[in-house]
């Protein structure tokens, strides 16, 4: 899931040939703007058949790679 | 989808449209020329229930989903005249209270959200800056944060009722290491030490909606204030922004129904060369645009909310919605002046008011070309 999300990232927002450390901050370094977050929401609400509600995206949640495969495996998990 | 409103919904968009007529439509041409907000008004709309129509019933108000809180506005719009003063409540709806309700503590929504619904508090939402309007995250208010509070210093401008708010949900950059920043939320209230609002702006339209500065100087914000957590500005105001691009224009629906219903009324009353000037193709082709537009843009306004109520995501819907209603509403308040000519031109008619307060409808809550590069987005 961490490498699909990421490649999701590189190919759809980033759009570029980049390597991003799954441990990065993706707010901090820039690599997301608000406009990308609500991409990638999109993306993970049909990828994985979830609802994500906007005030789940917090920098806990979503600031790395890892952080965000957390947050989608637990809402699988429910 | 259910298309079918249930007889309390329809029932209460009908009181509201009662209660509107009678009460909020004297001396708004007086009003508009002097730039005066209604203060009157908005309290008897919050007596209605209009500011609480979102909040829950233990913070006095009426608990509505969003889609009869929908169908409230648009009775609202049909019925009231006074653009202003609905810009000014939409704008204390979802900008102050909205994040609130979703972000706050449970202190702060019992500090606020009474007064907020009963109309006693005027919230404000505070983004734009100076140099940071479309560009909303390149903000350069700061938040430093000293002891059991944090020090603001910037500027917000262009603030829908900043002149006569107590309360100013402001963002606001929290410095860290390594030149590192945290957007993030507070709010701040009008008594705070170091928060001063510059004099009432000016402006094309929606003159009775007072907009002005916010000035932070070393502005003392206890930490209690922050809303949400440090960092979370971001979510705070992409979750507004989504509520309000789509709900701020159920008002402007109500607003093309009652324009089209007059535009015809006077099209089949106006004599010209022996017909009434409905009978002229040049001006039934625009009131068939106008209906067109009003009903595409009540379904859109709908799907919002319906998806808003099932807790979807409505991103690109709400972007499609706020692009399409707002120039909608532009095109139908300029095809009206054209239906009445001359009387359209003259403010005695009340019609040309409606195309000055329609233009702002492509600026605020994003504007056309924002909300065009966001569907292309999300489109690909």
């Amino acid at each position: 899931m961490k490498e699909a999300i990421k490649q999701y990232i590189i190919e759809n927002i980033i759009r570029e040939k980049v390597e991003i450390d799954l441990n990065i901050s993706l707010l901090d370094e820039g690599i997301i703007d608000s406009l990308g977050y609500l991409k990638l929401i999109s993306f993970l609400e049909k990828q994985y058949d979830i609802s994500i509600d906007l005030g789940e995206i917090d920098i806990e949640n979503f600031d790395t790679i890892i952080k965000i495969a957390k947050f989608v495996e637990n809402k699988l998990d429910k | 989808m259910e298309f079918n409103w249930t007889k309390k919904q329809i029932e209460l968009k009908k009181k509201v449209i009662e209660f509107a007529s009678k009460k909020l439509n004297e001396n708004i041409i007086e009003q508009d020329n002097l730039g005066e907000f209604p203060r009157q008004k908005w309290l008897d709309c919050a007596s209605f229930g209009i500011q609480g129509a979102i909040i829950p019933e233990e913070y006095n108000g009426l608990d509505l989903d969003i889609s009869s809180a929908v169908l409230l506005m648009e009775g609202l719009g049909y019925g009231c005249k006074d653009n202003g003063l609905l810009f000014s409540i939409n704008a204390h709806i979802w900008g102050c209270e909205i994040p609130i309700l979703h972000f706050g503590t449970d202190e702060q929504k019992n500090k606020y959200l009474p007064g907020l619904s009963k109309g006693s508090l005027i919230g404000a939402h505070g983004m734009t800056e100076p140099d940071s309007g479309s560009d909303a995250f390149s903000l350069k208010t700061t938040a430093v944060k000293k002891g059991n509070s944090y020090i603001l210093n910037g500027r917000k401008t262009f603030i829908t009722n900043a002149p006569t708010a107590d309360l100013f949900i402001s963002y606001a950059r929290i410095p860290q290491k390594n030149h590192r920043s945290k957007i993030s939320c507070f709010i701040v209230e009008r008594g705070m030490g170091g928060v001063s609002v510059s004099k009432k702006i000016d402006k094309m339209g929606l003159k009775t909606s007072p907009y002005g500065d916010i000035i932070f100087e070393d502005c003392i914000v206890p930490e209690e204030n922050l809303l949400g957590k440090e960092g979370l500005g971001q979510a705070v105001f992409n979750n507004s922004m989504a509520e309000e691009r789509a709900f701020i224009l159920a008002t402007h629906v109500g607003l093309m129904e009652r324009q089209l219903e007059e535009c015809l009324s006077y099209s089949k009353k106006r004599i010209q060369f022996n017909k009434r000037i409905f009978k002229f193709q040049s001006i039934s082709n625009m009131l068939a645009d106008m209906k067109v537009r009003l009903e595409a843009s009540r379904l859109l306004v709908y799907k919002v909310a319906w998806l808003r109520d099932q807790k979807k995501n409505a991103f690109l819907d709400s972007s499609i919605t706020k692009l399409f209603v707002s120039e909608s509403c532009i095109k139908n308040s300029l095809s009206a002046i054209r239906i009445y000519g001359g009387y359209g031109y003259s403010t005695e008619y009340e019609i040309e008011r409606q195309l000055r307060d329609s233009i702002g409808s492509v600026l605020y809550s994003g504007t056309s070309e924002i909300q065009r590069n966001i569907i292309a987005e999300l489109l690909d």
